[in-house]
């Protein structure tokens, strides 16, 4: 057998690091973007408080969620760089 | 027509229908959560995710000849037949490995056990060459790093960082309004199920663009210089794309409720948590040199997102079962390999080609018919799910024991 065991922990290091960073960074953001939405827009609580709509957590909230769709779009082209090559002759990256 | 060229026509249309049960087998990866969730209505989820595997399909204009030769060596450092391997014999292998896969993945789908197809495929393969050739026609090392290893990492990885991304979220999103927690996250699970069908276009569509491949090589029409240098023939794109897409549209329900209502009870911040970890996982892996079986990221994600989330339970026994399902999916599509190449090999020629793809069918025939009388469909996807049996068959509420009135 000729197993190359450093490739192979070298590879597993890299995918958790990806996937920590995009799978559960990512909806980290987002989640904070869900809280920022619901603080902004105001309205009754659980509670039965009203309060009025934040129009700045609001607009951050927006641009939270502008960053992680600008993230899952970059990382689409990412990975379809070859592709998009192949057909369309442009060179992303 | 040749007997070859006989052999070699049944062989690519088993190859297309073992592209179709990959397809509906592996709906679930990406939909099941979606789907128990409401986030998506069955039928609309099952569509969207078709168009996005038949986009996936596409997309991969890597040349994939490499599925097969990292678990069979059939093939010399030229690209050409090792000594000794004739077309037929070589066209048979692949033929017998593709019905090994195909009826492993009919089974467990009968099951509703959501097992890898990618291994369902490797096993049959295995098990064909081992038949074919014996222990020097399959490449051990292959078979150790490109398949075993990470079968083994993949659940534990996935599972992981969906835990870590599920206790995240909801740690954050605590003090937040349950209607705007659930509006919000459906979108964010609409998305992340998208990448995760695009995903898997990419990547398993691939897997049967690369096993024809290499059957058109061992017949001779085509060679790894001609790929190297003008790609895959566009007729092999079409077809292997559009299988795909056609069979996860008929989405493998029985998979979709073990996935989406089986293995936890899942609320739309889970969903996206083990949605986005999946496709974090299965889009980078293979670019970082380690491709994962779609199916036990998948898995390990969903169950990640039950064991991250404070007072959720994951159904060990559904898990455990499931768990089963993986390490029997090599040896049993081995064998199912093997035997169909004997059968094959014993009649020989055309006559044997027409003989396992006959078999093949009625053995399906057969699987379907099963399936049928305990459907598992749009309707009854969601269905609350029986603790008692752990079955993927919802209960009959009319068949179960009325409680005697005193």
């Amino acid at each position: 057998m000729d197993i190359d065991w450093a490739t192979i922990a070298d590879g597993t290091g890299k995918v958790i690091v990806a996937g920590l960073l995009f799978g559960a960074g990512l909806p980290l953001l987002f989640s904070l973007g869900i809280r920022l939405w619901d603080i902004g827009s105001g309205g009754e609580h659980a509670d039965g408080t009203v309060t009025a709509g934040k129009p700045a957590a609001l607009y951050a909230a927006y641009a939270v969620f502008a960053v992680v769709a600008a993230a899952i779009v970059i990382g689409v082209l990412y990975i379809t760089q070859k592709s998009i090559d192949h057909y369309l002759g442009i060179q992303l990256f | 027509m040749s007997a070859e060229l006989f052999i070699l026509i049944l062989l690519i249309v088993t190859a297309v229908g073992f592209d179709f049960t990959n397809g509906f087998h592996d709906t679930g990866n990406a939909m099941a959560t979606s789907i128990a969730t409401g986030a998506l209505k069955p039928k609309v989820a099952v569509a969207l995710s078709a168009v996005l595997n038949l986009i996936g399909g596409f997309l991969s204009v890597e040349v994939a000849v490499t599925v097969t030769t990292s678990v069979l060596k059939i093939q010399n450092k030229s690209g050409s037949l090792i000594d000794g391997l004739d077309a037929e014999k070589a066209m048979f292998i692949i033929f017998a490995g593709l019905i090994g896969g195909i009826l492993w993945n009919l089974l467990t789908w009968l099951f509703g056990l959501p097992s890898s197809s990618s291994h369902a495929l490797f096993g049959g393969l295995i098990g064909a060459g081992l038949a074919a050739i014996g222990s020097s026609g399959i490449n051990w090392d292959g078979l150790v790093v490109k398949v075993i290893i990470p079968a083994l990492l993949s659940p534990i990885i996935a599972g992981g960082v969906a835990a870590v991304g599920t206790f995240l979220v909801y740690a954050v999103t605590k003090n937040v309004r349950k209607k705007k927690k659930d509006h919000g996250f459906r979108w964010g699970q609409v998305a992340t199920a998208s990448l995760v069908s695009l995903a898997h276009g990419t990547g398993d569509a691939q897997k049967t663009m690369g096993v024809i491949a290499l059957a058109l090589i061992a017949h001779g029409t085509l060679s790894d210089a001609e790929i190297e240098q003008n790609g895959l023939p566009v007729w092999i794109i079409v077809l292997c794309a559009g299988a795909i897409a056609l069979g996860t549209y008929i989405g493998g329900w029985r998979v979709i409720r073990t996935l989406g209502k089986g293995l936890v009870e899942i609320e739309a911040p889970q969903g996206m948590a083990a949605e986005a970890s999946s496709a974090a996982i299965i889009l980078t892996s293979s670019n970082l040199g380690m491709a994962l079986s779609t199916t036990h990221v998948a898995t390990g994600s969903i169950m990640g997102s039950g064991v991250g989330k404070p007072g959720a339970k994951v159904r060990w026994a559904v898990a455990g079962r499931m768990a089963a399902g993986w390490v029997i999916t090599l040896p049993c599509a081995a064998i199912g390999g093997a035997v169909t190449y004997f059968i094959g090999h014993l009649v020989g020629g055309a006559a044997g080609a027409v003989v396992i793809f006959l078999l093949l069918v009625a053995l399906a025939g057969y699987i379907y018919h099963r399936a049928q009388q305990q459907k598992v469909n749009a309707d009854n996807v969601n269905a609350e799910w029986d603790e008692d049996s752990n079955s993927v068959v919802p209960a009959d509420k009319s068949t179960k024991p009325k409680v005697p009135v005193a």
